[in-house]
């Protein structure tokens, strides 16, 4: 809607072309750069590797997880993820794996 | 490796010395006789213990000795580090709740005590002169050390036989360790499932310091056709109510591994965990009612790998 205020300007016919130049020039730029991207796998890896949020959720405070576990079992699959690197509970003496403990600990008795 | 077994304090002990075996003598053959010479000091069940001693004469300044005196600053130190969550105040309120008797008895505890439990008298109302080495506990108080005896007993086996190379002391589940293991690799801990104690729900590394587990599932009794347990919550004087059955905590020393495994369970598993993440030099796991396992932020750095 034009500007009717007393004292308001009015746009030269001239400015309106040049916007409207560039703004169709930065549509043409931005669909260039999604097919670029889409036909260049590797640059979306760069960016990743150039510290891009992956995404991965970080839980500052520990949550309950997981059921009861077994000997010989690995606990891991049942961890929810805490943004740090999961490891097995344990794993079966038996195996050769890990080594049976020196001690254990539990409720004085 | 030279192993010793023995039961001491109503708990079983055991001591690993991983060092060159002497061609005479076993060094580890004095240990029993220091255990039972601390539980003289100590125990709130022996009618001759220095202990009950010091509580009968309670209002009264009382010069104790030395042993006495290291187990009751180490139960202030933890009492403040808990924010009074585990106190040596407890002992009234203890049998109050039945626990009149040593559990290594074998008996059934049932004690009739009174059912209007109070507060447990605050730790700080205990006056120390060190230089005296004189004890006043407040008149109507008495005193119980319950597992910081044992870790304090830990604590100081494995400082007496650290010359003699790497050793590890189990004082009934408290562990200490005086370092890593002669080939300098870590000493592989199991934590006991509560729900299967023939289980292990993790296998822990442990270079230096302290692991303990406080829990409800085995000390406990009934009283008047309620389960009662050995854990009082201070501010109320009763068995503390909480949804952790077992918390295991890693710490510099078998005492303050005790007293935070004992301050998370009070506190329950969320608070416990939040509470334990705040703390830089503890790591725990914590086993509910229903199963589930909760950990501290840090006790990844000690899964065996």
């Amino acid at each position: 809607m034009a500007d009717t205020r007393p004292g308001a300007k009015k746009r030269p016919a001239q400015a309106q072309g040049i916007k409207a130049l560039i703004t169709a020039a930065a549509v043409a730029a931005t669909l260039g750069g999604w097919a670029a991207l889409s036909t260049n796998p590797g640059a979306a890896t760069a960016a990743d590797a150039a510290g891009a949020p992956t995404g991965i959720p970080a839980v500052p405070t520990p949550l309950p997880f997981g059921g009861r576990t077994r000997r010989g079992a690995f606990s891991s699959g049942s961890l929810p993820s805490t943004g740090q690197q999961q490891q097995p509970f344990f794993s079966d003496p038996r195996t050769g794996q890990f080594p049976a403990p020196s001690a254990r600990t539990r409720s004085s008795r | 490796m030279q192993k010793l077994a023995f039961r001491a304090m109503g708990s079983e002990m055991r001591v690993l010395l991983d060092g060159v075996e002497p061609p005479t003598g076993n060094p580890l053959a004095a240990v029993p006789d220091w255990f039972a010479l601390w539980e003289a000091v100590l125990s709130r069940f022996q009618p001759s213990s220095e202990l009950r001693r010091l509580n009968a004469r309670a209002g009264r300044v009382v010069r104790v000795s030395r042993t006495l005196w290291d187990v009751l600053q180490a139960a202030l130190v933890a009492a403040r580090r808990t924010g009074g969550l585990v106190t040596p105040t407890g002992a009234a309120a203890l049998e109050a709740a039945g626990y009149t008797n040593s559990f290594a008895t074998g008996w059934v505890l049932t004690g009739s005590g009174r059912s209007d439990a109070e507060p447990i008298p605050r730790w700080q109302a205990i006056r120390c002169r060190p230089r005296a080495r004189t004890v006043r506990v407040p008149a109507g108080v008495r005193l119980d050390f319950g597992g910081i005896a044992k870790g304090w007993a830990a604590d100081r086996t494995a400082h007496a036989l650290v010359a003699m190379g790497p050793v590890l002391v189990d004082a009934g589940g408290d562990i200490r360790v005086s370092g890593p293991c002669a080939d300098r690799s870590s000493w592989p801990i199991g934590v006991a499932d509560p729900h299967n104690p023939d289980r292990d729900l993790a296998l822990l590394a442990l270079r230096h310091g302290a692991i303990a587990t406080s829990g409800r599932d085995y000390r406990r009794w009934q009283q008047g056709g309620i389960w009662q347990h050995h854990i009082l919550d201070p501010r109320t004087g009763r068995p503390a109510v909480t949804d952790v059955l077992t918390a295991t905590v890693i710490a510099p020393t078998a005492v303050h591994a005790e007293a935070a495994a004992k301050a998370v369970l009070i506190l329950g598993s969320r608070a416990g965990t939040a509470w334990l993440d705040r703390h830089p030099t503890l790591a725990g796991l914590i086993v509910l009612d229903d199963g589930q396992v909760c950990r501290s932020r840090r006790l990844l750095n000690y899964y065996w790998s």
